[in-house]
């Protein structure tokens, strides 16, 4: 172990007095007992417009609120107890990200049991449907998943996506802990820096999905380069870009700024300098063999998701343009890796979809626009969440800009992080990926931002026991601020991403019962439905804006005529009409009555929950 | 300075190898779900990628974790999509390539005592 005076690297201070970590110990256990106590089922009924929020119990918000004290506690202790901290940040991904796989009684959010879909065309068949949908034409994720899902002896893959969330931030922690290694060897920081990363992500791409996987390929790529491929010639090349005058004229700014206490910088290094842990010295044949996985990773990146590879390629290339890592070659070849998929691997997408690809280029607007505007409803509770999402992204990027300045106080200049964490934000100038682009920018922004953040409370190692206090306060006093934001962000939307055992059963009926080639409807794409025989059904939605009449649901369900159509209206539909549209509360009722009493319709199915209907005149309906 | 190396991947390789060896055997026999389940998770997680990370030989336990996870899952997805392009179906098949890969990997480690990690 290194001993005390080591570990203050970057200072060579003074030993500090030992504090027992007992006390976080105690309280950590205490939280985690208490939330495990507290915690408990959470029904429909229980959901407001703000989600998931309202639902959970006001003893399981105390011992969470316990859990973030006990972290900045630990912060403070001598020598830093690192298996504790690590222990509470696992337990916050458990309880931000696993809380819905523990409460709710099925997996959440539709896209994923669409994603299920996929999974099990391929478990069934072998083959993709490129022609089916977009994604189909990168079904890497998918065909990795079939394989997982009929090696653990099943025939869908449902029972993964509850926990899938869990995994995917644990993973993603040991990539920001490598990543903060890379400018700072403080340990207080870098797990700052997880426990920020953790409150962030609210963003909500952790899900079953080909961008989980995307997200953590590209990170290992990032955290690689970084560690293994750091050039220095950048380095010194930007600061002699810059003229020494406004170097120094930014010295002074960054000294005299209100956000920093305490002595000025001294000359402990160039300004300009990353810090962080010395490469290591790897033998040349391991560096050889990193490069070779480093391009397998890419090639298994390029053939399962649509967007990343770019990013990587910005990311990458953004690097090597600097100076910060030193394989120039990198983002030429996945750049060649992924114009080669999209060419012969994706035709099916690139022959339909060739403007949705780059009619986007240059549209900067559109893609922000698409971004915000267009996806905020006339539900006031539901505009709140998206205010709340829009004031957590500025939070993040204000303390992390405050990081940034306290860092270069100190000494260092964690260059890279600010460059990664901009970057992924120039892809607005490339697509609007259907509104979603904002969203998956901050995401591949975040373990950036989040190391910065670190340097917000911790911007060097070596502080008086007085400081460490102060910043382990201010630490739980934000901590609680995110983690009240996070919950109302990613769980924010739960009236229509919240799934019961009474909707499945309206979908496991429909599956039963629906002859192959039949059409089975909905309003919106809100259900439980969709994870298996993509192939065996159509499944259109007509997306009314405003509460439909009788006349347009005949419509819609005789348009598959001669094939016979099924109607399924869910409680989790009604909620999305509410939210998004403003719709009045219990339309969904009147429009089921008005359906019932137009003598047109015959109730097949009903629970409290769901109804599956088919217009009488149809074989189904006892007609025709 | 030389760090205490902690549990390294070149370390559990021998537990996934069998790990891998036992799900391989379930998976042809069609045994219970609730055993396959994380035998299988942990496998596709770890098991590939670790068969190739530990030869490597790197300085930090986890880097060499979250590396062997991304090359398992890439090694993984390789296998499975390659079944999907050129040959049969056989997730049986295809689990049978990734577990000799990380079996192959652990008995020539075993057998040639491994080559030393780099000192740090």
């Amino acid at each position: 172990m290194l001993s005390a005076a080591a570990a203050e690297g970057e200072s060579g201070g003074v030993l500090a007095p030992r504090r027992g970590a007992a006390g976080p110990l105690l309280l950590a256990g205490g939280a985690a007992a208490g939330w495990c106590l507290f915690v408990r089922r959470v029904g429909a009924g229980d959901l407001s417009d703000y989600g998931l929020v309202s639902a959970l119990p006001v003893g399981s918000y105390v011992a969470v609120a316990a859990l973030m004290a006990s972290f900045a506690w630990a912060l403070t202790r001598q020598p830093l107890p690192r298996w504790l901290l690590a222990g509470q940040v696992v337990a916050l991904v458990v309880v931000l990200h696993g809380v819905t796989a523990i409460v709710e009684p099925l997996p959440r959010f539709s896209t994923a049991w669409f994603h299920s879909g996929f999974t099990e065309f391929i478990a069934r068949t072998g083959r993709t449907m490129p022609d089916y949908d977009a994604r189909f034409s990168w079904p890497g994720f998918f065909a990795l998943a079939a394989l997982l899902t009929k090696v653990a002896g099943f025939d869908q893959p449902l029972v993964f996506l509850q926990w899938t969330a869990v995994v995917v931030n644990l993973l993603a922690l040991l990539l920001v802990w490598n990543i903060a290694g890379s400018v700072t060897d403080d340990d207080r920081c870098r797990f700052v820096a997880l426990w920020v990363f953790v409150l962030g992500n609210w963003i909500g791409q952790d899900y079953f999905a080909p961008q989980a996987l995307g997200f953590l390929l590209l990170l290992t790529i990032v955290a690689i380069l970084l560690r293994y491929f750091r050039g220095d010639g950048g380095v010194a090349a930007l600061g002699a870009l810059v003229p020494p005058r406004a170097k120094e004229a930014a010295r002074k700014i960054v000294a005299r700024s209100p956000l920093v206490t305490g002595p000025r910088p001294d000359a402990r290094g160039p300004l300009w300098a990353p810090g962080g842990e010395a490469a290591p010295g790897v033998a040349t044949s391991a560096r050889v063999a990193l490069v070779g996985l480093l391009v397998v990773l890419a090639f298994a990146l390029v053939v399962s998701h649509q967007l990343t590879p770019f990013l990587l390629v910005l990311d990458t290339a953004a690097l090597a343009a600097v100076g910060f890592v030193r394989l120039r070659f990198y983002p030429v070849v996945v750049a060649l890796l992924a114009v080669a998929w999209l060419s012969f691997g994706a035709i099916a997408f690139w022959k339909g979809h060739l403007h949705d690809l780059f009619g986007g280029l240059g549209n900067v607007g559109a893609a922000v626009g698409a971004s915000t505007a267009q996806r905020i409803g006339t539900n006031v509770a539901h505009q709140h969440v998206i205010a709340i999402r829009l004031g957590l992204t500025a939070a993040t990027w204000l303390l992390a800009g405050a990081g940034l300045v306290r860092r270069l106080r100190a000494g260092y200049g964690p260059w890279p992080m600010v460059l990664l964490a901009v970057v992924p934000f120039a892809m607005l100038g490339g697509q609007s990926y259907g509104g979603e682009v904002l969203l998956r920018s901050q995401l591949f922004a975040l373990p950036f931002l989040a190391v910065l953040v670190g340097f917000a409370f911790f911007p060097s190692s070596g502080r008086g026991a007085g400081r460490l206090g102060l910043a382990a306060t201010a630490l739980a006093a934000v901590s609680a601020v995110l983690g009240a934001g996070f919950l109302v962000a990613r769980y924010g939307n739960e009236r229509f991403e919240y799934f019961t055992a009474r909707e499945k059963q309206a979908v496991d009926y429909l599956y039963r019962v629906a002859p192959p080639r039949s059409s089975l409807v909905a309003l919106w794409p809100t259900l439980p439905w969709r994870y298996k025989l993509l192939d065996e059904f159509d499944y259109p939605t007509f997306e009314p804006t405003s509460v439909p009449d009788v006349a347009t649901v005949r419509r819609m369900l005789d348009s598959a005529a001669p094939r016979q159509s099924f109607l399924i209206f869910t409680r989790s539909e009604e909620a999305w009409g509410e939210l998004t549209y403003g719709m009045p509360a219990g339309w969904g009722d009147q429009l089921l009555s008005a359906l019932d009493q137009s003598g047109e319709f015959r109730t097949l199915f009903a629970n409290r929950d769901a109804r599956v209907m088919v217009l009488t005149a149809s074989a189904f309906g006892g007609g025709g | 300075m030389r760090r205490r190396r902690l549990a390294c991947v070149a370390g559990v390789l021998p537990a996934l190898a069998v790990t891998g060896l036992l799900l391989l055997a379930l998976t042809v026999a069609g045994g219970p779900a609730l055993l396959r389940v994380p035998l299988a998770v942990g496998f596709f997680l770890f098991g590939p990628g670790a068969a190739v990370v530990a030869w490597i030989g790197l300085d930090d336990p986890i880097t060499e974790a979250s590396l062997a996870v991304a090359v398992s899952l890439a090694l993984d997805l390789l296998v499975a999509q390659t079944m999907v392009w050129f040959g049969p179906w056989s997730p049986a098949g295809g689990l049978a390539v990734l577990v000799g890969l990380t079996v192959a990997s652990a008995a020539v480690r075993a057998g040639l005592g491994g080559p030393s990690s780099q000192p740090a």
